[in-house]
């Protein structure tokens, strides 16, 4: 497919989505109630403000969590070049929940005091994963050694999260939701103060993607072609966690849309240039808005997390990647 | 003083370079000069330092002791950006994403010519263009790298270094995963692209393929240049048996000097 085919198709699945999300809930509200919602808002009205404060704001928070965890997943995946590494598989999610848990547990931090801890929980996650898959391939570059990496990396801190909350169980009762991932009515609070991360996040990525383009023809040809591969990537590292982490901080460890929005962007229109970022973008919005209303309507009226609702899909997304990354070099 | 005249085309030197990894000299005191308008190929046994030599002139790595110069400036005073437009490379590893279409790809050759916002200029498309022709890959324009073979994508590859159009043209092993046709159609673009008057320089493994279409030969043994000259005066049976430990029977048809194992011969 054409990036400019492509990017309409996506385009149109997110505005189809979005309607889907505001009309969809416990209760249908026909397109007519939902247009009268946002655009002649009534107040006294329960369902005008279950459209506005229930939806729209769940749809906000879908929409920015999905974009950022899929961009962050693509840059990662074109900087290491490796099509198996994303947020939750580097075990950056993991890093950012158990740091978050130290603030709150150390030093009683809370709202978005918590970006810093979660930011550094990040960077040492993608640290400590580098050291573990150094450690397992001695020097020999293999995409499976660096998961492993992040996957010993991610069990390393969720243990430490569980034994941080297993010292004050109490403390942490009201942070089960966010602890699996999952968006909450009030989480468009946090993101009133993080948006700008986001923003700034992609636009820095659309401007650097042609380096981060030569950087995918591996180091030493990105060098003569006119790129600083370790400025590239260092700068792209310091684009994808915090991007990662802003999400991480409205709704907890949402696994997997990093990994699979780019995948699928990668299937349709290829991964070079700023229309498959901007794809990869809206993809990811796609997706986690999609899970979303999943978790609203499968077992109506009851809620399900959409953190769960994302590992059960993206948990067998990554399995079909695992084996046809092994096929294809087996090949 | 002929050494003035040579001086003044030369655009690359090597003065006393030395490179090691620990206590082992890959490189040993090294001195070369490369001129525009030559094409100059590089041979030696494996693990001679011939890809290390390349590497240290495009600037990819630092040498432990020496200077390497481009238009009597270092190296590495320049930014990787101002550098590439004049220095093109083709380095060995061919890895590129399979989503990637192949005039993107050719298109990346470009980049140093970039500003911010000034891409895909006329001058842009139409060195593109340019080099696909060259390289006989415009029908592949459209295609992705995944439904490419080695030799095609190795082609789009080179089309991707000339596009770049610098002055001096490294090429390490151009002609890997080329079939016979094409490692010729290479060679002769090499020696065009000289011709015009760029410096090209390549590590070649095949001693016939050097003879054939370079000016210049350097042979490279153990960190060391060994011979450096015209063909003839290089690949020499008492050349060959130093470094390869091999005797062999040199038979010369025109330009080509073809190396035969003299036991192979008799």
């Amino acid at each position: 497919m054409k990036a400019g085919p492509g990017l309409v198709l996506v385009t149109m699945a997110f505005f189809l989505l979005c309607g889907l999300h505001l009309t969809a809930g416990a209760r249908f509200s026909a397109p007519a109630l939902v247009f009268d919602a946002l655009f002649d808002h009534d107040p006294r009205n329960y369902q005008h403000v279950v459209v506005i404060k229930q939806r729209l704001t769940r749809l906000v928070v879908a929409g920015y969590v999905g974009a950022v965890l899929a961009v962050s997943g693509l840059l990662l995946q074109k900087i290491l070049r490796n099509d198996l590494v994303s947020p939750s598989t580097l075990g950056i999610n993991s890093g950012a929940v158990a740091f978050v848990i130290f603030g709150i547990y150390l030093f009683g931090l809370n709202g978005a005091a918590l970006f810093w801890p979660a930011l550094i929980g990040g960077f040492a996650a993608v640290a400590v994963a580098f050291l573990a898959a150094g450690l397992v391939s001695r020097g020999r570059r293999d995409p499976l050694s660096l998961i492993l990496g992040g996957a010993m990396t991610a069990t390393l801190f969720s243990s430490a999260t569980t034994f941080v909350i297993s010292l004050d169980p109490d403390r942490f009762g009201n942070l089960m939701g966010w602890l699996v991932g999952d968006i909450g009515n009030f989480d468009y609070l946090p993101l009133a103060w993080l948006w700008p991360v986001g923003v700034t996040g992609i636009g820095f990525a659309l401007v650097l993607c042609r380096q981060i383009d030569l950087l995918t023809l591996g180091t030493e040809q990105a060098a003569t072609l006119g790129a600083d591969p370790r400025l590239v990537r260092a700068g792209t590292l310091a684009l994808a966690i915090p991007l990662a982490i802003s999400a991480v901080c409205v709704v907890g460890p949402i696994g997997f849309v990093g990994l699979v929005a780019p995948h699928i962007t990668r299937l349709l229109i290829g991964e070079t240039g700023r229309p498959a970022l901007g794809f990869c973008t809206l993809c990811g919005a796609v997706i986690v808005i999609a899970a979303d209303i999943a978790a609203r309507t499968l077992l109506a009226p009851q809620l399900l997390q959409v953190g769960t609702v994302m590992a059960l899909c993206g948990g067998i997304a990554f399995l079909v990647i695992v084996v046809a990354t092994l096929r294809r070099r087996a090949a | 003083m002929k050494a003035g005249v040579e001086n003044a085309q030369t655009v690359l030197t090597l003065e006393d370079v030395t490179f090691g990894y620990g206590g082992n000299a890959v490189l040993d005191t090294i001195s070369l000069a490369f001129r525009s308008g030559e094409f100059v190929a590089i041979v030696g046994p494996n693990g001679c330092g011939k890809s290390t030599l390349l590497k240290i002139m495009a600037g990819l790595l630092s040498p432990g002791h020496g200077a390497i110069k481009l238009d009597d400036r270092p190296v590495s005073s320049f930014s990787r950006k101002n550098l590439a437009r004049h220095m093109a490379m083709l380095a060995q590893s061919n890895e590129a994403p399979a989503g990637m279409v192949v005039c993107d790809l050719v298109g990346m050759g470009r980049f140093a010519h970039e500003g911010w916002l000034s891409r895909g200029t006329a001058r842009d498309i139409a060195h593109i263009d340019a080099a696909m022709q060259t390289m006989a890959v415009t029908d592949l324009a459209d295609r992705r790298v995944g439904e490419l073979s080695g030799g095609q994508l190795q082609r789009c590859r080179m089309a991707m270094a000339l596009a770049q159009d610098a002055n001096i043209l490294l090429l390490d092993e151009p002609t890997n995963h080329l079939d016979l046709k094409h490692q010729y159609a290479l060679l002769e673009t090499a020696r065009m692209q000289a011709a015009t008057g760029r410096a090209v320089i390549a590590v070649l493994h095949d001693l016939t393929h050097a003879s054939l279409f370079a000016d210049r030969i350097i042979l490279m043994d153990g960190g060391k240049v060994l011979a450096d000259g015209a063909p003839a005066d290089v690949l020499t049976p008492e050349n060959i048996a130093a470094v390869y430990g091999i005797v062999t029977v040199a038979k010369t048809f025109g330009r080509a000097i073809v190396h035969l194992p003299e036991s192979a011969v008799e």
